[in-house]
């Protein structure tokens, strides 16, 4: 649905974006990860076609958003930043003048607008001025005023900021409930949200992208070893001798635990999975086995050692 | 063009909110008003001058002209548009930037000419509306006059001012559209449109061919023959192709903030 092809883009002398690639498929819930100024905003406004890119192309359907402009224009909903609100409107009336502007036809309007204020939990203010919303309800405006003409690739930069956390559930769900058959790419740095929304995530950092895939297997990405944790009752010496000579095993280290317990930490090359060998071992050295799990990075993790790792990587 | 009507009207409403709007508006009646009342006075007075000197020495100087009441509304209308117009045009493009607005419009499905057109069109609208306010003294004269004013001149004063605004309102915009700073935006305008205003008074120090072209150039030089009842084609080809100019420059503006940022 979108293919994004080495997008470049030079502010004067600053780099915001250094030869990006990726592709969103139909339907597809794409989250947009990166620390702030990684050039997540930047990608979004040239998508939209709001900026012109440097080099490189964007296409919308097989339509590039250079060239035919309008018309890839016609099939994307845009949340910016800042939702642009004009103040002195009441919101009914700003969703009727999105509704025009993005070629609704005037019999089909007002069922739009119904639409999507029900949509987006503006039935009771509808017909409030628009300086009167709090940030969470302009958002919501916002949000509805992308979704009016039943675009079918919606792209929203940070639509959960400054909103309560029973707000960004709702709006949550919102996106879910609108993907499926629309494409929709959001960017955050709010990390759960992605985990929480998003199908496949892309993380960038200083306008290049760093990893991508799922977010189950984000962890397998960034990764070269996985860790497993076993917490036994008593002394676990022996034990720990017996799985430092299981072959693949790069480390055991004890951690601290609750008193007369103890918690070792395996470290292993990723691919093989040691749990059914690990819980043999310890029933065999009279351990009792009160725990055992592979230890999963959160994406907050991944997200700080893939943007600290990057340096490196570069180097290489 | 459905696109276009719609920012048209979304214009006209935000005008109709807008404080700056109602200030202008009275300024602009109120010194309008004020002026009518003074030059008519003064008519009336000499009027009755010329009637008192007859009658008691049987010869006067010659007898004020009610045309030229009429030709005063026009001059000093034409010199507050000058000054108002700036204050009306500074918020169509600045305003929505500094919004953000400009980036639901950019990325909607509507062209640059046409958003350029509806918030023309709507700013024009407001100018119309209140340069009408003016037709109300001409009525006063014509009763006055009993039918003697030159009602040609009266109409072809009106499309010079119509003309004229037109301009203004195009040479606003794009000061408007290259900055997000409102008062910057009416600050650059009143200047630039005053340097084309005053450019007139430096035709008497140039010689052939540049005293002509300065002359040309002048936004003042072209509202005599309107105000004189002439339709010259020219002064209507010279605020057309500065209409057309000014509107041309606020579209690359425009459309260049996709490429600089």
């Amino acid at each position: 649905m979108i293919e994004v092809d080495e997008l470049t883009k030079f502010y004067g002398n600053y780099q915001a974006l250094n030869k990006i690639s990726f592709t969103v498929n139909k339907g597809e819930i794409l989250g947009f990860l990166g620390p702030n100024g990684a050039g997540k905003s930047t990608t979004m406004k040239i998508i939209t076609g709001f900026l012109s890119p440097t080099e490189g192309t964007v296409r919308i359907d097989g339509i590039d958003v250079v060239e035919n402009s309008l018309e890839t224009r016609k099939l994307i909903g845009y949340l910016p930043e800042h939702p642009p609100l004009y103040l002195d409107m009441s919101v009914y009336n700003y969703l009727q003048f999105c509704g025009r502007i993005k070629g609704v036809s005037s019999k089909r309007l007002k069922s739009s607008i119904d639409s999507v204020v029900e949509k987006c939990g503006l039935t009771k203010y509808y017909k409030k001025q628009c300086h009167a919303l709090s940030k969470g309800y302009r958002q919501r405006v916002g949000i509805a005023q992308a979704m009016i003409h039943e675009p079918a690739v919606l792209i929203l930069d940070e639509p959960t900021i400054g909103l309560d956390p029973i707000q960004i559930v709702e709006i949550r769900e919102m996106i879910k409930a609108f993907g499926g058959d629309h494409t929709v790419i959001l960017s955050t740095h709010i990390l759960p949200e992605v985990d929480m929304t998003c199908e496949r995530v892309i993380i960038i950092n200083e306008g290049k992208v760093i990893t991508e895939g799922s977010t189950f297997n984000l962890c397998d990405n960034v990764l070269d070893n996985s860790q497993i944790a076993l917490v036994i009752h008593g002394n676990g010496r022996e034990l720990r001798e017996r799985i430092g000579a299981i072959e693949g095993v790069t480390d055991v280290v004890t951690e601290p635990g609750e008193p007369g317990t103890e918690k070792i930490v395996v470290s292993a090359a990723s691919g093989n999975d040691l749990r059914p060998q690990l819980a043999r071992l310890a029933v065999e050295s009279n351990n009792e086995l009160l725990e055992l799990r592979t230890i999963s990075l959160s994406l907050e993790e991944i997200f700080i050692k893939v943007t600290t790792k990057q340096p490196e990587m570069t180097l290489s | 063009m459905r696109n276009a009507w719609a920012v048209y009207i979304r214009e006209l409403k935000s005008y109709f909110v807008s404080p700056i709007f109602y200030i202008v508006a009275a300024v602009f009646v109120f010194a309008n008003g004020t002026n009518f009342k003074d030059t008519f006075f003064n008519f009336a007075l000499q009027t009755m001058r010329f009637l008192r000197n007859y009658i008691n020495y049987g010869q006067a100087p010659p007898m004020a002209n009610v045309n030229d009441v009429a030709g005063s509304i026009f001059t000093f209308m034409n010199f507050i548009s000058l000054l108002i117009i700036p204050l009306l045009t500074m918020r169509l493009y600045a305003e929505e930037k500094k919004n953000g607005t400009m980036e639901l419009l950019m990325t909607s499905p509507i062209t640059t000419p046409q958003i350029l057109m509806g918030k023309f069109l709507s700013c024009l609208t407001i100018f119309s509306l209140l340069i009408l306010t003016t037709v109300s003294f001409q009525v006063i004269l014509y009763y006055y006059s009993e039918g003697k004013i030159d009602t040609m001149s009266v109409l072809t004063g009106y499309l010079g001012t119509f003309l004229l605004g037109g301009t203004l309102i195009s040479i606003g915009m794009f000061f408007s559209s290259m900055t997000e700073n409102q008062i910057v935006a009416a600050a650059t305008t009143v200047t630039v449109v005053l340097g084309l205003w005053l450019v007139i008074f430096t035709s008497t120090f140039l010689n052939q061919p540049y005293n002509h072209i300065v002359r040309y150039m002048s936004l003042i030089d072209h509202l005599d023959s309107f105000a004189r009842g002439y339709l010259g084609v020219r002064h209507i080809v010279y605020y057309l192709s500065m209409m057309v100019f000014w509107l041309f420059l606020t579209g690359i503006s425009v459309e260049s903030d996709r490429w600089r940022q």
